[in-house]
């Protein structure tokens, strides 16, 4: 053999070993880059469940899903509508709540939703709100919102820094009226955002409980005040220990009830 | 005279006794018809003896849902008593109806031929009435030969001084019961002698108790302090409708009964009063029993279950579906019944909870009610109609029936079973019959129910640029660092305009220093150009420092200026400063002179140095002068 020949064979021997290392890195990183593991539920078996009307089966299949991928507000829908069938309404006005989070514009998970709640005596719109500043109100998810907030932090800034930077008079007359529009939208958003991220995430609850028992004070010693039916979503006030305290939205009452009755969006 | 008595006595005493059922049965209904609703009445026999009874049946039908109750006329021949409801419901193309049968019975008072009616109801402003029915009431011998019942014996009111005649008391069989609970109210009327006439009744008020008549009337014979009476029993189900303490009024009694009379043969007046003792020697009697007091308890809040529409008794639930299988609009017969003891007329069917694709309709409710060992018992049934309206299997959920067990004295329930049904697709004709007629182009919804789910996988490219964006974090505080540099340099302009000698002053030495190194490069290019730079970077610095106007700036006037502002700077830097600026001067005005000419005296040693060269070290001389001159001055001025 000679020497060039050795080379040559040396090259092609490298060029083999960084196919395979490449080969081993991507089957190493397939579960990253593949979104439906190799094993365990599917979406498809998880439909095919609900399609056979094995609603409490889907449920768990959803659930499965929804413990890797919980922003995926399809899952969260598909999970509520396997709970509803299956007669769990509590959950179901959980999982539609998610959703809506998620994915606020959808037609079928409002009407799900709405369904759900008026099945556990409650209704999504309350009463003496129009339904078009409600749907006005809930047109963005906060996703949007932060991304809308952010958007327009910036442009007003940009437009700020330009303003003070220029010289020329009327230049900066001609720009002051958009400036204002710019800064009035940015503090419109930021207002929206924040009523939104206050009211709808950080305190809502659903009852999980047939029934709960709702009692005077954070424990079983406190008498039972009144009872509240599964499914109807109730505002967390505050937690100790294994118990919250909540207010129903719709009687404006409140009281504790255990942890496990409850279930916070 | 004996004979006659008996006879007489026998009849009287015959009146409350039960005789065997004789006569004729079942005459033809007396039907009447009104817009939309029928009344009839018949009697099971059109003769009656004194000792038996008439069943008179009142049929209300018609396809309205609220049928009222029949007024039954004044009977002074009869006593009349309720002897329950029934109802009956049958659906005919779609069009429901429904019949009550009331039945009575009819003790008679009198012989004699009797009229029953017209009996009326009032529906909807319009009176419906039946035709009168006669009833011929006989003495019991003019019916049919029958065994009479046991004649109590003739006792002599002499011999039991300490027992009356005749007397009526009232018990309860419970002094305390919860609300709707059965209390059984038993009026006795004891009588030891002969009536003349039938008694009169007037049942106790009641007030605060729905009442249940308990039939048939009891006869019997009982001693009572030492004396046989013959005792007549009237037996009433009283259901307390609230709680709390309340009184049963008397029961009244009227009757006639025989004056005294000593029969003395050899009297002047024995054939009158023989002959008149009937019309003259009766005397009316009227016997009160004693008030009644009762407690009625509430019914306790302790496991009160939901729903619970107040039934008190002992129940039992049961549905049941006429077909498991139908198509879809076409209908099911549904059948609630509770059975049980208790106030049946007071039951509330269970509440079906809504299902989705099916149509459920009112209910009818049918009441059949028993009174054995007197008490109120039987069954009430809820039938109604369930219509499919989608295809698919449907399960009838279970109910539950909640009642307050007052032996118990807790609350209990009964439950029916779930029951399946398989509904399959019916034609398009098969529709609810009761689905409005609506144009072809109009969407009727059968049933609510939610969407389909989303087999899809969710795809959100927007949302993962909007997270990308979101999560750029550092980044966006770039305008916020745009933003504060745009306003600190607005803030120096502001200033600048506001103090421009200030700002003259600051800048004076970076901008001579800026001049000194602009002059540099021109020397080889434009000398002149190069050395008007450096003196003006000189009378510049100094017309800024001393905050003056540097057109027509000579000399002497900067001395002047410069001893008066800055007597130090003045004292250590004029020569300097004079030297310099004459050096400029001479150098930009006077250029015929050779550079290397005009500064020989402070550079002897540069004229042995090549003439390019000279220059280049010359003027770097002056910039150097220039500079040092700058920076001493810089250092005295500040």
């Amino acid at each position: 053999m000679t020497v060039d020949k050795f080379i040559e064979a040396k090259r092609e021997a490298k060029q083999v070993y960084k196919l395979i290392g490449i080969l081993l890195i991507n089957l190493s990183t397939y579960h990253l880059i593949n979104p439906i593991p190799l094993r365990g539920a599917s979406l498809q078996q998880a439909n095919q469940q609900y399609q056979a009307g094995n609603f409490g089966m889907a449920a768990t299949l959803y659930e499965e899903l929804l413990s890797k991928n919980p922003e995926n507000p399809y899952l969260q829908y598909n999970s509520g509508n396997a709970y509803f069938k299956n007669g769990k309404l509590g959950k179901a006005v959980v999982h539609y709540e998610k959703a809506t989070l998620l994915l606020p514009r959808d037609s079928d998970i409002q009407s799900n939703l709405e369904l759900a709640l008026k099945k556990v005596g409650e209704d999504l719109i309350p009463a003496g709100i129009p339904r078009v500043l409600y749907a006005g109100y809930h047109l963005l998810s906060l996703q949007e919102l932060t991304a809308l907030s952010l958007a327009g932090y910036w442009i007003s800034l940009i437009f700020l820094s330009i303003y003070l930077f220029w010289q020329n008079p009327g230049k900066k007359r001609r720009l002051k009226p958009f400036l204002i529009t710019l800064v009035l939208a940015e503090a419109l958003f930021l207002s929206w955002w924040g009523l939104r991220r206050n009211t709808s995430i950080s305190n809502l609850g659903v009852v999980l409980e047939s029934n709960a028992e709702i009692r005077s004070g954070p424990g079983t010693n406190f008498t039972v005040a009144f009872n509240v039916p599964e499914g109807r979503r109730v505002q967390v006030i505050q937690e100790k220990g294994d118990w919250l305290e909540v207010g129903v939205l719709k009687e404006g009452i409140k009281g504790w009830v255990s942890t496990k009755a409850v279930e916070k969006i | 005279m004996n004979r006659s008595l008996r006879s007489y006595s026998h009849l009287i005493r015959a009146l409350f006794a039960w005789g065997p059922l004789l006569g004729v049965f079942a005459l033809g209904p007396q039907l009447c018809w009104g817009q939309d609703i029928s009344l009839s009445a018949t009697v099971d026999k059109e003769t009656v003896t004194l000792n038996d009874q008439v069943m008179l049946s009142v049929t209300v039908g018609g396809n309205i849902s609220n049928i009222p109750d029949p007024e039954l006329p004044s009977m002074p021949n009869f006593n009349a008593y309720s002897s329950g409801r029934s109802q009956n419901i049958s659906i005919i193309n779609g069009q429901v109806s429904s019949s009550v049968v009331y039945t009575y019975v009819l003790t008679p008072r009198f012989v004699g031929t009797a009229t029953l009616g017209p009996i009326r109801i009032q529906v909807g402003g319009k009176t419906v009435q039946t035709q009168p029915i006669q009833v011929k009431v006989v003495r019991p011998n003019a019916a049919v030969q029958t065994p009479p019942p046991t004649a109590a014996p003739q006792p002599s009111r002499s011999s039991f001084p300490g027992a009356p005649d005749i007397l009526v008391t009232a018990s309860v069989d419970k002094k305390e019961a919860y609300v709707n609970e059965q209390i059984t109210l038993s009026i006795k009327f004891y009588t030891a002698i002969s009536l003349l006439g039938n008694p009169e009744y007037i049942p106790p008020q009641t007030p605060g108790f729905l009442s249940e008549d308990l039939p048939p009337l009891r006869h019997s014979q009982q001693n009572y302090k030492g004396r046989t009476y013959y005792v007549t029993e009237v037996k009433t189900a009283l259901f307390g409708a609230q709680s709390g303490d309340t009184t049963i009024g008397p029961a009244i009694i009227r009757c006639q009964v025989q004056q005294d009379f000593e029969a003395d043969p050899f009297s002047s007046d024995f054939f009158q009063k023989f002959f008149s003792q009937g019309l003259l020697s009766a005397q009316t009697k009227e016997l009160r029993t004693d008030p009644i007091h009762l407690h009625i308890k509430p019914l306790p809040l302790e496991g009160k279950p939901r729903p619970f529409s107040g039934a008190v008794g002992r129940y039992t639930l049961s549905t049941s579906l006429d077909r498991k299988e139908l198509k879809t609009g076409e209908a099911a017969n549904l059948t609630i019944t509770i059975q049980g003891e208790g106030n049946l007329k007071t039951v509330a069917a269970s509440e079906i909870p809504p299902i989705p694709t099916l149509r459920v309709y009112d209910m009818v409710p049918q009441l059949s009610l028993s009174k054995e060992k007197d008490i109120v018992q039987g069954s009430k049934s809820f039938k109604t109609v369930l219509i499919p309206t989608a295809s698919g299997k449907i399960e009838f959920p279970k109910l539950t029936f909640n009642y307050f067990d007052p032996i118990a004295h807790k609350y209990a329930h009964s439950s029916s079973p779930s029951i399946p049904l398989t509904v399959l697709p019916g034609s398009s004709s098969s529709r609810p019959l009761t689905t409005p007629l609506q144009g072809p182009s109009e969407v009727t919804q059968i049933a609510e129910d939610i969407r389909y789910i989303k087999e899809t996988e969710y795809k959100n490219h927007l949302g993962l640029a909007l997270s990308a964006w979101i999560n750029l974090k550092i980044i966006h505080f770039f305008p916020l660092i745009l933003f504060l540099i745009s306003l600190t340099l607005s803030q120096i302009r502001n200033w600048q305009e506001k103090n421009p000698e200030r700002f003259r002053f600051r800048r004076a030495y970076s901008q001579a220093l800026r001049r000194v190194k602009e002059a540099g490069p021109l020397f080889s290019q434009n000398p002149s150009q190069a050395i008007t730079l450096l003196s003006e970077s000189l009378t510049g610095y100094l017309s800024d420092k001393l905050g003056i106007s540097v057109s027509g700036l000579t000399l002497k006037k900067l001395m002047e200026i410069l001893k008066e502002k800055s007597p130090q700077t003045a004292e250590t830097c004029a020569e300097e400063i004079k030297s310099t600026w004459e050096h400029l001067d001479l150098i930009r005005f006077a250029p015929q002179a050779g550079p290397q000419k005009r500064v020989e005296p402070a550079l002897p040693d540069l004229n042995r140095v090549p003439q390019n060269q000279l220059e280049s070290q010359e003027n770097q001389q002056i910039v150097k002068q220039i500079e040092t001159l700058l920076s001493r001055l810089e250092k005295t001025l500040k």
